[in-house]
């Protein structure tokens, strides 16, 4: 006799095995009464378990989702990072459109006032007359009460004129142009930052 | 996605290593400068006249350019006695004002030619230099710019400006149709149409402006395309636009660099203005003995047929741009090595994006058949 087959009567049971090993399973079953037994033991085990009612077991996509949501919510972190960072991009887009819309305000305040030195706009309601309000009201009134006179007086009136036309639009190109030049300064900061991580990683 | 600091670098060493580039900066300086014009006025101008202006008033254009028409035939018949000009002459300044502005429109075409050819040469020199470490002469970047090319390149510029000039030429129109309907007494402007009217001036100035700012971007690529492929200006466009679409992050991220770019060279270039003031005034005194000796001849000349002062003004527009070439040579410097870093940066930048799908892993191929 041969020896004994036990440790292939499970897949024997199961219909597993095959060829020449199903025929050795099968011969030596024939020949011996222990290996029988075994499997008649092993037949009953089977069918008391498939009396028994089966479990309802979770299937592991279904455990991992479920993990998953009991887990902290990293998601919320991430599209709030998603959210600073088109942030940062659209910041120096914002800038760059206010620079045109400010230029654009200039441009047409020009055009306006060429239009009412020609004359177009005398019917026009007093607060649409541009350019026609006096822009040296202060250096006017010095003159007026005689603080001021002569040279002196023509200076005052330049610097008010400088001051109340160029200067608004001077100071808030020159703002918009700081502010770029300062996102510029981060933006390579945060790269050198970046390369130097990957470098440390690396 | 393109790495901008090293394709900054890498233009940075071909300014400096590689001077014949300069030439063509200068050219393109020039050019660029003659045809920038003046767009930086702040209106104090405007509201200065308004308050010191109080020329006639006239009830009708017609009456407008007849006074003008009148004031004309008298100017040029009498001349000016004060100043010792009579009206031959004055008659004589006028067809010599006439023979600069046609020398004035023949410069202009010969410098839009000049700034085709080293546009193209400029495009090719840093793609050679960068495919075969090869530095060009100016000769040989003459030649190669010297091309059909750079005529497209006129061509796509042409186009990407059309709006712009289209925009101007329209409001122009308006602006003439309203002055004239309006001084005519035809139409008289209200609040009511005003307030719509600036509106709308407002809303297409903006789009304008931000559609050029678009096209300025894009013509980087369409002029690369054409210039280093060899394409017709409709492929070029087509070809130029495909690619900021498919690379719009790295585009995208290179222009806004350049724009940060173009600020800091801005401040840059006011101290570099005021430091070389006194380089400047050396130039200009150079600028003055050379422009004088055909200055001179030319006073000798036109005083054949003009009198008074009239041979000096005369001698002096046609001599100003060439004393103003030499004295400003410093300043032009400047902008020459603007305008060859910042081609060479969008030639660099064209290059890297063409690279990259062939620098990215290829998917592999699945074995066909058995």
């Amino acid at each position: 006799m041969s020896k004994h087959v036990t440790e292939w009567l499970n897949a024997y049971l199961d219909g597993e095995l095959q060829g020449s090993r199903l025929q050795h399973v099968e011969t030596h079953l024939a020949e011996c009464r222990v290996c029988r037994a075994e499997l008649d033991s092993l037949e009953r085990l089977s069918g008391l378990l498939d009396e028994v009612p089966a479990p309802e077991f979770t299937s592991s996509e279904r455990f991992a989702a479920q993990v998953n949501l009991r887990l902290p919510h990293p998601q919320t972190t991430v599209s709030r990072k998603k959210i600073l960072e088109i942030g940062w991009w659209m910041t120096p887009v914002g800038l760059l459109a206010a620079w045109v819309f400010i230029s654009t305000s200039f441009l047409v305040n020009e055009v306006l006032s060429v239009a009412n030195n020609l004359g177009l706009l005398s019917s026009v309601s007093d607060w649409m007359t541009f350019g026609a309000v006096s822009i040296t009201d202060w250096s006017a009134t010095l003159g007026q009460f005689g603080v001021l006179s002569g040279d002196g007086l023509n200076w005052a009136a330049s610097t008010e004129a400088f001051t109340r036309t160029s200067l608004p639009q001077l100071t808030l190109q020159v703002s918009i142009a700081l502010l770029y030049l300062s996102w510029i300064a981060i933006w390579w900061a945060r790269r050198r930052r970046e390369a130097h991580g990957q470098l440390l990683e690396g | 996605m393109i790495d901008p600091v090293k394709i900054l670098r890498r233009a940075w060493h071909i300014l400096w290593n590689y001077r014949t580039l300069w030439i063509f900066g200068l050219i393109l300086a020039l050019a660029t400068a003659g045809s920038s014009g003046n767009g930086g006025n702040n209106g104090v101008q405007w509201r200065e006249d308004s308050q010191s202006y109080e020329g006639p008033s006239y009830s009708s254009a017609q009456e407008f350019f007849n006074d003008v028409g009148r004031e004309m035939e008298k100017l040029f018949r009498e001349g000016i006695p004060e100043a010792d000009i009579s009206g031959e002459a004055l008659t004589a300044f006028l067809w010599l004002i006439g023979v600069f502005v046609l020398f004035t429109m023949l410069v202009g075409i010969v410098v839009a030619i000049a700034r085709y050819v080293s546009e193209t040469a400029v495009i090719r020199m840093v793609d050679e230099y960068e495919n075969t470490g090869t530095r060009m002469t100016v000769r040989q970047g003459f030649r190669i710019g010297w091309s059909r090319t750079a005529w497209r390149l006129f061509l796509i510029n042409l186009i990407v400006n059309l709006p712009v000039i289209l925009f101007f030429l329209i409001l122009l129109i308006a602006g003439v149709v309203i002055f004239l309907a309006v001084v005519n007494g035809n139409a008289t402007l209200t609040a009511v149409s005003v307030v719509p009217m600036i509106g709308l001036v407002f809303l297409t100035i903006f789009v304008v402006i931000i559609l050029s700012i678009f096209l300025g971007l894009l013509r980087h690529f369409f002029w690369r395309v054409s210039v280093l492929e060899d394409a017709g200006v409709g492929e070029s466009l087509r070809r130029g636009f495909a690619i900021v679409r498919e690379n719009w992050k790295s585009v995208g991220l290179m222009w806004l660099v350049m724009i940060g770019l173009g600020i800091a060279w801005i401040v840059v270039s006011i101290l570099a203005i005021i430091v070389t003031i006194p380089l400047v005034i050396v130039t200009g005194i150079v600028a003055a003995i050379v422009a004088a000796i055909p200055g001179l001849l030319l006073v000798g000349v036109f005083s054949l047929f003009l009198g008074g002062p009239l041979p000096w003004i005369a001698a002096a527009l046609f001599i100003l741009p060439l004393f103003f070439i030499i004295a400003f040579s410093p300043w032009l410097l400047l902008g020459s090595w603007q305008t060859v870093y910042t081609s060479t940066v969008w030639t660099l930048t064209y290059r890297e994006i063409k690279a990259i799908p062939a620098l990215l892993p290829q998917p592999e191929e699945e074995p066909v058949g058995d």
